[in-house]
């Protein structure tokens, strides 16, 4: 079977412009494609999705913006006192050994409780007030649809509390998922560190 | 000085026209399967619409044809598997497969593009098994003879090929056709159906979705088709595109 690529140029041309992102399904047109036997690393890229976000400092926007960075993307809540603390440590552990050169991405699964000022509070609290990271809250629907994509899954518990699955993504420059730790014992963390070390490299080269 | 007649007066009155090939459901409370020890009066669902029947390949078909990037040979690996609406000849060709057919074939993120096409969505667990819940004659279908035994019928039969035209089973009590026995279909929230990697000592979800000494955890044990619905969801991801699910969609009021 022949499969079409999708040029990663007019995806983010579509991604990018603000009407779009209000109503995609007002939008819906055939991207411009290539053809080609396989499906190009743009395919997977999770930045095609058209959600809509809010950072730790008011800033509004879309997956696409976190483009050209390799980013590590966890999924969890700030009044979360069990995992999050520890999955946000692993984070910053594998920031350490990347001298400031990668990005670092925390959606919220509490969108009701965490917004903007919350998140910044967190961020501030946590020592996450760098340029480098994007505390992100949006629509419960987009934060569903993330989740989806990175295999995440949560669920709201009677007591106000989520359980959540603890997954820390790695995303290439291009947004692709190129690696997924599942659990934060400190030998994952530390091949998740040595697997962006490697990503590092190779852009470099 | 001319009374409207009653029906009318109702119709006039109504707060929400029901949208053609919707039904309205009332609010209520949905007994979970697994009440994570809280809800024990179970977990309240407000008043909103479903499709009386599941999704058809004809309405599926209209739908691409609108928004070519659903389309087999346009959609984004992302998005949906290689067996996306496999069943279907080409692209905007239903070929042998019939329009009053379920759509089967189809990812999470594909039905739910669809819903949001209709100004709906796709339909929570809860929303879900509430009206899945009802039985012939009240909206709690446990409270009815017979009611476990005849969806394990249902359930436990093979699925026919090729599938039969929605709409053929017997409404039940608020009117909704299909739920039972013609496909499996989506839920917004299906991936809060199973939690791996998880983090919390008293909330182990992973534990309490599979049989044997999880089987503690749950509200109803007699409730076997339901464990059923839960173990699948639990078991795939939002690009799964087989052949045996489909869905359908809600609308809040």
């Amino acid at each position: 079977m022949r499969f079409l690529i999708v040029t990663l140029i007019s995806l983010f041309s579509i991604s990018c412009s603000e009407k779009e992102s209000h109503d995609a399904s007002q939008h819906d047109s055939m991207p411009m494609v290539l053809e080609s036997d396989a499906p190009g690393a743009g395919d997977y890229s999770i930045y095609q999705v058209e959600s809509n976000w809010h950072n730790q400092n008011a800033t509004a926007l879309n997956l696409s913006a976190l483009v050209g960075r390799i980013q590590v993307v966890a999924m969890t809540y700030t009044s979360c006192e069990m995992s999050c603390p520890r999955i946000v440590a692993a984070m910053k552990e594998i920031e350490k050994k990347a001298n400031g050169q990668i990005g670092f991405v925390l959606v919220s699964i509490d969108p009701e409780r965490d917004d903007v000022s919350t998140l910044a509070a967190y961020a501030t609290k946590m020592n996450l007030a760098k340029s480098n990271w994007n505390l992100l809250t949006g629509s419960s629907d987009d934060v569903l649809e993330i989740a989806a994509l990175l295999g995440v899954r949560y669920q709201k518990m009677p007591d106000g509390e989520f359980a959540h699955s603890n997954i820390i993504t790695v995303l290439n420059e291009e947004g692709v998922i190129v690696h997924q730790q599942n659990g934060i014992a400190v030998d994952l963390t530390q091949q998740t560190s040595d697997i962006v070390q490697k990503l590092l490299e190779t852009t470099a080269r | 000085m001319v009374l409207p007649s009653a029906a009318l007066y109702a119709r006039q009155t109504a707060r929400t026209v029901v949208p053609d090939g919707m039904v309205l459901i009332a609010a209520g409370k949905y007994q979970a399967l697994y009440d994570n020890g809280g809800d024990v009066d179970g977990v309240a669902v407000s008043a909103f619409f479903v499709d009386e029947n599941p999704v058809t390949n004809g309405e599926f078909l209209t739908f691409v044809m609108a928004h070519p990037k659903w389309q087999r040979s346009y959609v984004s690996p992302l998005f949906a598997e290689s067996s996306y609406l496999i069943n279907w000849a080409g692209d905007t060709d239903l070929g042998t497969v019939g329009v009053d057919q379920p759509v089967t074939g189809v990812s999470w993120f594909a039905a739910k593009a669809f819903a949001k096409s209709k100004g709906n969505r796709l339909p929570t667990v809860a929303e879900w098994e509430y009206v899945a819940g009802a039985g012939q004659n009240s909206p709690r279908g446990k409270d009815e003879e017979d009611f476990e035994r005849n969806l394990l019928i249902l359930t436990n039969q093979p699925q026919p090929n090729p599938l039969p035209k929605v709409g053929q089973s017997e409404g039940n009590y608020w009117g909704v056709r299909d739920l039972h026995g013609l496909v499996w279909e989506w839920v917004l929230d299906f991936n809060s159906a199973l939690i791996t990697g998880e983090s919390r000592a008293d909330a182990n979800l992973e534990r309490k979705l599979f049989c044997g000494s999880g089987v503690v955890g749950a509200s109803d044990f007699t409730d076997y088709t339901a464990f059923m619905r839960f173990a699948f969801r639990g078991s795939i991801s939002a690009s799964y595109s087989g052949s045996n699910l489909g869905f359908r969609t809600v609308r809040s009021l």
